[in-house]
């Protein structure tokens, strides 16, 4: 085979001629587009707010935490680590779950 | 005015809140973007299809357009991400006809009609090949793009698509190869 000949092949390929509704139905398409309300944005400022105060009340709860630790029951300290691991495991799940929505891609 | 004005023209109207310039662009370009689509699928219908979308989306991103490119170039990168957003959606060529099978080589007299479907079939195993390889072969033997302007609408370097181009064809040679159809055949087609 000939490099030549397959440029050949590939430069003869025939053409089409779009139907003669295509405009009109492409601008059918673009008139609906254009009087639909735009989408939804994600509301990322209410989302920020929301995380920060989330930060916020983990720090304020580490705090806290350090203060009576000593209180704290012993068998308590001892599981943190599993809890840590469930906690993140549940955080990963929810985020997860939540990422179609958050990326507009419904399934 | 050129053609890259009447686009600009039009685009400032439909950014300005005129949807109906939009049609300007649309007439001006569907033969183009349908063609396009039709090389990725092989049947009108689902063409049509792929290319309105195409239409949409580049009516939705106008205001992206910034005429650092052409016109033209930026409206077919636009519906080659359309086109491959599809196909990776359906996840299979979207083939309309008969899958590519192998054929006969016997040696003797052959119709028009058989060189035709050869000729076809090297086509449709274009659409076997890996994404990046199928859609160097389209865009660059799409209306006998320039290498430069090609591989702009690819969004790649030029020595990368010469690259592909060069492992394109090996790869559809083989493919040719196995499927029993020598090149020699079609000239006869071609000439």
């Amino acid at each position: 085979m000939m490099p030549d000949e397959l440029d050949e092949i590939l430069r003869s390929d025939e053409t089409i001629e779009p139907s003669p509704g295509f405009v009109s139905a492409v601008m059918r398409a673009t008139y609906r587009e254009s009087t639909e309300l735009p989408p939804l944005r994600f509301p990322w400022s209410r989302f920020g707010i929301g995380v920060a105060a989330c930060a916020l009340m983990t720090g304020s709860a580490g705090v806290l935490w350090s203060r009576v630790e000593v209180a704290a029951p012993r068998v308590l300290i001892h599981l943190l680590p599993q809890l840590a691991y469930a906690t993140a495991t549940l955080l990963i799940t929810l985020v997860l779950l939540s990422l179609p929505r958050l990326t507009g891609r419904d399934a | 005015m050129s053609s890259d004005d009447q686009d600009a023209a039009a685009a400032a109207r439909v950014i300005a809140g005129d949807p109906g310039a939009f049609g300007d662009i649309v007439r001006r370009w569907q033969h183009r973007l349908v063609n396009l689509a039709w090389r990725f699928c092989r049947h009108q219908a689902t063409a049509e299809d792929m290319a309105q979308e195409a239409f949409l989306k580049a009516y939705r991103s106008l205001g992206g357009f910034r005429g650092e490119s052409q016109f033209s170039t930026w409206l077919t990168a636009v519906a080659l991400n359309t086109y491959r957003s599809r196909l990776r959606q359906d996840r299979q060529p979207l083939l309309g006809r008969k899958p590519v099978e192998p054929v006969d080589t016997a040696p003797g007299p052959q119709s028009a009609l058989q060189q035709g479907q050869r000729a076809e079939l090297v086509r449709r195993a274009v659409l076997t090949l890996p994404a990046r390889y199928r859609d160097a072969i389209l865009v660059y033997y799409f209306e006998d793009l320039d290498i430069t302007e090609s591989a702009r609408v690819l969004g790649i370097a030029e020595g990368t698509l010469k690259a592909q181009l060069h492992r394109a064809r090996e790869l559809l040679r083989s493919r040719c190869e196995r499927l029993g159809l020598r090149l020699s055949d079609l000239q006869t087609e071609i000439s």
